[in-house]
């Protein structure tokens, strides 16, 4: 399975990868992307079997690209990881497509329990 | 705790910031913080702000030594004894993402917190048009760290924060 990862930080990319390991998700093959119009463009060249994206990011914000994946038809898995966590912020993701929001600061138990149902 | 609270600027209790910063300190940095004693930002420091627009629009800021700002490196990459120390633009990237975590949680915890901006850095302690709202001086082994809460302008009608911001 492949993830693709959209954050602007080098550094919480490296710590999503990380996560992913610690909560027994290991082994997946993950491409990274630095902002949202990146995401978008790999989306279409790596087709990835789920996305995992920031919110806040320059050029293109999270929620603008899961919009524009969902307007070019991807139905591809999308769920938010990002510091923002309000209940709007949560009702705009789900009714914009996405699946769940892991709010940072995150705990492996978190990744679990957002991913299961997707990665088994 | 070491917190210095403003009457009436901040809408948020500084105890519930702290809690924030527990939990980042846990996640991120694999480490649990204690309150230190305040400590006045120094020229050299490392900051890292950013802006909260809404009811209540305001500046996080972040500030930390450079040796302290290298350890959130070399914590936030999982690097450990003899491994080589993080590229500077590694560091800066970590101390930004802090900061934006930290901003995004208090931007749930003011009263409609409606956009968070882009971390920056900087030199030194930052100078902000705005009413300092609340401090936190935070401590952990070997390292210390400071962190202001401003109630500013809404972020669209000025540049809150002077020096020479590098923008992310």
């Amino acid at each position: 399975m492949k993830i693709l990862i959209a954050d602007d930080s080098r550094v919480m990319r490296q710590i999503v990868v990380r996560t992913l390991r610690q909560s027994g998700y290991d082994g997946h093959d993950v491409v990274e992307a630095v902002d949202g119009a990146d995401a978008l463009a790999k989306v279409g060249s790596e087709t990835p079997d789920l996305v995992l994206s920031d919110w806040n990011m320059p050029n293109m914000t999270g929620i603008e690209f899961l919009r524009a994946l969902r307007a070019g038809g991807s139905q591809v898995p999308f769920g938010f990881v990002t510091s923002e966590g309000s209940d709007d912020m949560r009702d705009v993701a789900q009714s914009a497509g996405a699946l769940f929001v892991i709010v940072k600061p995150f705990t492996p138990e978190a990744f679990q329990d957002a991913l299961s149902p997707v990665l088994g | 705790m070491s917190a210095a609270q403003v009457a009436g600027a901040a809408p948020v209790a500084m105890d519930h910031v702290w809690n924030v910063v527990e939990a980042v300190w846990e996640s991120l940095l694999g480490c649990w913080p204690a309150p230190a004693e305040p400590v006045d930002v120094q020229e050299d420091w490392v900051t890292a702000v950013i802006t909260v627009d809404g009811d209540w629009p305001g500046v996080v800021a972040l500030s930390c030594p450079p040796p302290t700002a290298l350890h959130v490196g070399r914590a936030m990459l999982d690097l450990t004894g003899d491994e080589p120390d993080p590229e500077p633009d590694d560091v800066d990237d970590a101390v930004r993402e802090v900061v934006n975590v930290l901003g995004g949680n208090v931007k749930a915890l003011v009263p409609g917190g409606r956009a968070l901006g882009l971390p920056a850095l900087l030199s030194g302690a930052p100078v902000v048009d705005g009413e300092l709202a609340g401090e936190l001086f935070i401590g952990w082994p070997g390292h210390v760290a400071r962190l202001g809460l401003w109630h500013t302008g809404p972020a669209d009608q000025l540049l809150p924060i002077h020096q020479h911001t590098e923008q992310k």
